[in-house]
């Protein structure tokens, strides 16, 4: 039916739309024109497509319901390949030149949809089914139900592949944000804008105006859209004014925070090149003028949900902004005097007005003049009770007031059931909507901190009213703001009526068939039966009404829906919609993709990447790189010829053991630590004693969390009187600083110590093997001597090296050989590991990775992070003689709890498989030899693990009951998620130069 | 001596301008912390300083400028400042000289890269990746934050009103951060209107 | 949410971190086992202001003791908590306030 044969429904130019240019475009591999202006759905209407997809559950025809943001109807397609976008609305699709629309929900088209049978179910598909058949056997939900359920239900198709284009998150900052550029938003945002606040206002859709636009109205005598843009002008020359169009706020934070998202090229076909498609802001505004305007509701009645059955308000839109008759013959069905501004707008662009059906009394409205003029029949007191036409409407069943049913040919019905105040920004902080009766409508009662509501948002339905509410909100918030602010001079607007009689249904006296056939979730395909069916069955309060029906809950959120289905609720348990309740509206008003809630952060740049200074030197080494939190890090140097990474690691471990290997280890944190009372504090915040470090000499240390946990280790130097250097775990140096910074802040302000990261200050080797000595004399320079007697384990010199190089020296081994650090300006970085390679040729020397660096701890059993995992304690480290007992310090009371003592906890050692090829798996699980694997007989576990080139064998560290006691033991090591037992010897932790005599040479 | 190290900048891309915004490394330059011990008195420090560079160490999160030797210092926290000068060794010692008694003086220099950018519309793309308020009734020349840059803790310092702001930041995040910025002087755009009135 | 730090000024959230209850005072060393471990583990869940120690890493690296309230978010304090307790022992009953 919808063959492309021109755009015969469209009228005149809407006021919104450039009929001068044409844009061509696709719906279901069928082509169309458009104009430059038109939404998806506009430009569809005016090729005479009624039917725009198929619903949820049951599958029936549909067609547009809105025009707007709250279409639950008109879920389309959009673009393919890796741009296909499911379940967008056809009515905020803007066309461009070239864009792709398909329908979904349907198969095998849209026109014949063999789960249209689906209907014919409906009767154990209502309220609840999901539910219900849960409590059949599981089997069956797995194998029958869900795939069927999965090929019925659901929506449409996300692309396959990632998406391509650019997403981007900002801040913007306001005296006064003003939601919605409707007549009250536009006089909200000149009264602040013209007292010189800074005014952003946010308007969802591509043009201001709101109704401005979708009304025939005049404004001083012009047309009410030509005031909007004059308006948008003025607002646009200030210079601390933002009119931010295609941009929807959809949520309010605390704190005066306001989340929005932009489409800044959804409206073309391709962003160009580098432009994001959404921007994500957090606008942060002092005041907020809430006007986001209103919400038409259905009306529920048999067989509402026919394409051709809209709203009177969109009606209305596509005619008066798009230019677009909806239909050839129409019946208006209102209980509303707002509803009655239909038949005139179809009247004036030539749509015959078949019938105006008002549901309120003959006399008690303007309804038989506006039927008089418009040459329509006219039913007061009326009702449509059914609706006729599969693919769209061709007739309605109308009641007059004696009851007596006549049947009303036509292709379109417009509805009023009245318009819901969009409130939703209002009660993202809690607070609930009060109803009103004479408004039937839910006005806002308490608002967020630093809002105002106005205009039709806040029940001002008036234009005339609405401008001067908008206005006096702007001008307020602007006072608030701290400034002068007076009212501007505003519109002369026509006097608009909006006199109403609740109605909200159209069955009483129908047949329960009926009822199962009147929409009131067109989205989710919930009727009236439905929530009749769920309060019998004792769903009664809304909350629950709505998780067992599902209703409200798709991806309009029941913008059309709640109020509708609240008022039956409230009618079948004979209450009062107050007292019946409201659901919260939660954020975000609208779906926002999840790529503009990444925004940039997606891919290789989810996080930043930090890069130790020998990065460039590494990669053209050819290095293999791993992620050490943000540090992208060297894991090791493969060579021609290396058939593995194991080949490549164990040759780097054996290096170090044999000659001499380097390692950029400037990824540890770095803490400068300066003041009078620097000794003090560290005795304060390690375990061990602090006051009697001297100049030149370095000290481990350990910190404990005041539970007397293990924290934290690393060695501090001290380079000078009240001068440190502490070194942190790569993993911990942000939290060691916040810790210090707590310590000194907080703890004991008395102190006078200052700290400064210098982690990125220096690039520091570290330079190990028996060779290590060796290299570095041809590095620093004279005359210093590098001799055991003149600079010996744990000593720290500065120094110059290279010829002038300031630099700083440490006698540090983490791999047991004896070993150096070596610290330059992070700019020397790179050349120094240049001029290493260089020096340490004739000795051998080769870079190292974080794998042998790995390798060579477990060796010489330093523990690290898998050792230090926020569970164990100084006494399971083997560490439990440094907790001094003559001071305080950070967790000194709670590490002497006697369980933190007890010589049961499992504690560290080594462990040797007794086949050396048997691969330990970090993780496993001690167990006595043949004890069966159960949490009783559970004594540790295994933390780290290697293959040790240097013994020859697997070893692995680990924690194990009364470990120190049992060395020599052989006992299981149990890898439940592989089912594997290996049998191990408890061994000392340290594997290699027991003694340390390679420290000291 | 000839065997002398040679530097590496932190960044290796070119200087990018789109639309009249640049985005480039600054040169490396002398920066120096400057920590206030409490025993010595801050007021100490401020009287030494402004004995030296004729300037009162700032308050508030902002930087002011000697007028001789090129020098500024930059509020960096309750008791800390940086000390940003040309680059050479004397900066540090010409502090130490001033007040290395009173005060913990660490050099910074290669902690801290600076990114500019700067041209006008130099606001529109900061404000991309700043969580602050850039506005020139609130940020304005010598205004100085710390922050974050998506997800990248910087100090920021509007240089100049053009506007410029120099990012400075650990030199590893220095590369991710170029790239961000990068990607948002790309984005930037100047708002179109396209309504048919 | 949004906290004024007394350096830095209005900031996003994003830019701290939450550490816990300011109204506990770390015990002596020699203090009960009882008033350590109150001290470290046990804390109270006030249902409206209370006071809090937020660290601002991201800006100028001070710690905070943040006045919230725990029903609305509402922030009705910040100071610098270096001042705080400077002040709290300068005074007379300042020491060994709190538990
Ligand atoms: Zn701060």
């Amino acid at each position: 039916m919808s063959a492309a044969f021109g755009q015969t429904f469209r009228v005149k130019s809407g006021n919104g739309v450039d009929v001068s240019r044409t844009l061509h475009f696709s719906f279901d591999g069928k082509d169309y024109t458009g104009h430059p202006g038109d939404t998806l759905a506009s430009a569809l209407l005016a090729n005479g497509v009624r039917l725009f997809g198929r619903s949820f559950k049951y599958h029936r025809p549909r067609g547009l319901l809105s025009a707007g943001p709250e279409e639950p109807n008109a879920l389309v397609e959009l673009r393919d390949g890796a741009r296909r976008e499911p379940n967008t609305r056809a009515t905020v699709a803007e066309l461009f030149d070239g864009l792709i629309a398909t329908s979904q929900n349907r198969w095998p088209n849209l026109s014949f949809d063999a789960l249209g049978m689906n209907g014919m179910f409906s009767s154990i598909l209502g309220a609840g089914f999901y539910y219900k058949t849960f409590m059949w056997p599981a089997s069956f939900w797995e194998r029958v139900y869900e795939p069927i359920i999965r090929k019925a239900a659901g929506l449409g198709r996300a692309a396959d592949e990632g998406d391509p284009d650019l997403y981007e998150k900002a801040t913007a900052f306001c005296d006064v944000l003003v939601v919605g550029s409707g007549s009250s938003g536009l006089a909200a945002a000149l009264a602040a804008g013209r007292a010189g606040a800074r005014v952003i206002l946010c308007e969802q859709d591509s043009l201001v105006g709101g109704r401005l636009r979708d009304e025939h109205m005049a404004l001083d005598g012009k047309l009410a859209w030509q005031w909007a843009e004059q308006a948008r002008r003025e607002l646009e020359a200030m210079p601390d004014v933002s009119v931010m169009t295609r941009t929807c706020v959809f949520g309010t934070y605390d704190g005066g925070t306001y989340g929005a998202v932009e489409r800044v090229a959804d409206h073309v076909a391709v962003p160009r090149v580098g432009q994001p498609r959404q921007c994500l802001w957090r606008i942060v505004a002092r005041e907020c003028v809430m006007a986001a305007g209103a919400i038409e509701r259905p009306v529920v009645f048999p067989h509402n949900d026919r394409p051709g059955v809209m709203l009177a308000g969109a009606v209305r839109t596509y005619i008066n902004r798009f230019g677009v008759a909806p239909g050839r013959r129409a019946v208006v069905y209102t209980c509303n005097d707002d509803g009655l501004r239909t038949a005139l707008d179809l009247y004036r662009v030539g749509v015959t007005v078949a019938a105006i059906v008002d549901s309120r009394p003959g006399g008690a409205s303007i309804a038989a003049e506006v039927a008089a003029k418009c040459g329509a029949r006219f039913f007061p007191s009326g009702a449509i009770v059914d609706c006729y036409g599969r693919t769209g409407v061709k007739a309605v069943l109308v009641r007059d007031a004696a009851g007596k049913a006549k049947s009303v040919s036509c292709d379109l019905v417009a509805m009023s059931g009245g318009w819901s105040p969009n409130v939703a920004l209002t009660t993202h902080k809690g607070a609930r909507p009060t109803w009103h009766d004479d408004l039937c409508a839910f006005l806002p009662f308490t608002l967020p901190p630093g809002m105002a509501a106005a205009g039709a948002a806040a029940g001002v339905f008036d234009t005339a009213e609405g401008l001067h509410d908008g206005a006096m909100a702007g001008q307020w918030a602007a006072v608030r703001c701290g400034f002068e602010a007076t009212l501007p001079a505003l519109p002369e607007a026509e006097p608009t009526s909006y006199a109403i009689h609740p109605l909200f249904h159209a069955l009483k006296g129908l047949a329960a068939s009926k009822k199962a056939k009147a929409f009131v979730d067109f989205q989710n395909d919930v009727t009236a039966k439905d929530v009749g069916l769920a309060a019998r069955e004792g769903f009664v309060s809304v909350e629950h009404l709505k998780r067992y029906t599902t209703l409200g809950m798709a991806t309009d959120q029941g913008k059309t829906s709640n109020v509708n289905a609240l008022a039956l609720l409230a009618e079948i348990t004979e209450r009062s919609i107050p007292q019946t309740g409201t659901t919260l509206i939660r954020p975000p008003t609208q779906p926002v993709a999840i790529g503009a809630l990444a925004g940039a952060h997606r891919g290789r740049h989810f996080k930043p990447t930090r890069l130790p200074p020998t990065h460039q030197w590494a990669e053209q080494q050819g290095a293999v790189f791993t992620a050490n939190g943000l540090w992208l890090r060297a894991q090791w140097f493969p060579r021609a010829g290396e058939k593995d990474w194991l080949e490549t690691v164990s040759r780097e471990v054996r290096t170090v053991r044999e000659a001499v290997g380097f390692c950029d280890v400037t990824t540890l944190g770095k803490i400068d630590i300066q003041g009078p009372d620097a000794a003090e504090f560290l005795n304060r915040v390690y375990v061990n004693a602090w006051l009697k470090l001297a100049v030149g000499r370095v000290r481990y240390g350990l910190m404990l969390r005041e539970d007397g946990f293990a924290y934290d280790d690393g060695t501090t130097a001290c380079l000078g009187e009240n001068h440190y250097v502490m070194t942190t775990t790569t993993a911990n140096a942000g939290g060691v600083m916040a810790h210090l910074e707590f310590c000194h802040q907080w703890l004991w302000p008395e102190l006078d110590v200052q700290f400064i990261s210098v982690t990125d200050e220096w690039a520091q080797l570290a330079v190990a093997g028996p060779k290590s000595r060796d290299v570095l004399a041809k590095i620093v320079d004279a005359p210093f001597d590098l001799s055991n007697e003149a600079f010996p384990y744990m000593a720290a010199a500065e120094l110059t090296v290279c010829g002038g190089v300031k630099a700083r020296l440490f006698r540090l081994s983490f791999s047991g050989e004896m070993a150096y650090e070596l610290a330059v300006p992070a700019r020397y970085g790179d050349a120094l590991a240049r001029r290493l390679m260089e020096v340490g040729a004739p000795f051998g020397i080769a870079p190292y990775g974080t794998e042998a660096l790995g390798v060579l701890r477990i060796e010489k059993g330093h523990p690290a992070g898998p050792e230090l995992n926020g569970q164990t304690t100084a006494h399971d480290l083997g560490m439990g003689r440094l907790l001094s007992t003559k001071k305080d310090f950070i967790g000194s009371r709670m590490a002497r709890r006697p369980a933190l003592t007890d010589p049961q906890r499992p504690t560290l050692i080594g462990i040797r498989p007794v086949n050396p090829m048997d691969a330990l798996v970090a993780g496993s699980h001690f167990l006595p030899q043949g004890a069966a694997p159960t949490a009783e007989t559970d004594q540790g576990w295994l933390s780290s693990v290697a293959w040790s080139p240097s013994v020859g064998s697997w070893i692995g560290l680990g924690f194990l009951t009364d470990g120190p006691a049992r060395h020599g033991e052989i006992i299981s090591v149990h890898n439940p998620l592989a089912g594997a037992v290996i049998a191990a010897r408890v061994v000392d932790p340290v594997f290699v130069d027991p003694k340390g005599e390679r420290l000291h040479g | 001596m000839a065997d002398l190290l040679s530097a590496t900048l932190p960044v290796v891309s070119d200087p990018v301008t789109v639309g009249g915004v640049t985005l480039e490394l600054v040169p490396p330059t002398s920066i120096v912390s400057l920590g206030a011990f409490a025993g010595a008195g801050r007021d100490e420090l401020v009287g030494r300083v402004r004995a030296e560079f004729g300037v009162d160490l700032p308050d508030v999160s902002r930087a002011v400028r000697s007028s001789y030797g090129n020098v500024a210092f930059l509020w960096n926290g309750p008791t800390q400042w940086l000390v940003v000068g040309e680059d050479s060794g004397e900066l540090f010692s010409r502090l130490q000289k001033c007040c290395g008694d009173v005060c913990a003086l660490t050099s910074q220099g290669d902690s801290r890269t600076i990114l500019r950018l700067s041209g006008m519309g130099a606001r529109e793309v900061a404000t991309r990746l700043l969580p602050i308020d850039l506005h020139g009734q609130v940020f304005s020349t010598d205004c100085v934050a710390s922050t974050l840059a998506g997800h990248i803790p910087v100090i920021v310092w509007q240089t100049a009103q053009t506007p410029a702001y120099d990012f400075l930041v650990f030199r590893s995040f220095a590369s991710s951060l170029f790239h961000d910025l990068s990607v948002a002087l790309n984005g930037h755009t100047f708002s179109e209107t396209d309504h048919y009135a | 949410m949004r906290l004024t730090c007394p350096f830095c000024g209005s900031r996003g959230l994003e830019e701290f971190t939450y550490r816990g209850d300011a109204t506990v005072r770390r015990p002596s060393a020699d203090a009960s086992q009882e008033a350590w471990v109150d001290y470290v583990y046990l804390r109270d869940n006030p249902c409206g202001p209370h006071r809090e120690l937020w660290y601002h890493g991201a800006g100028c690296r001070s710690w905070l003791v943040v006045t919230r309230d725990t029903r609305t978010h509402q922030i009705l304090d910040v100071r610098n908590a270096r001042d705080v307790m400077l002040a709290e022992r300068m005074s007379p009953e300042g020491k060994g306030e709190g538990s």
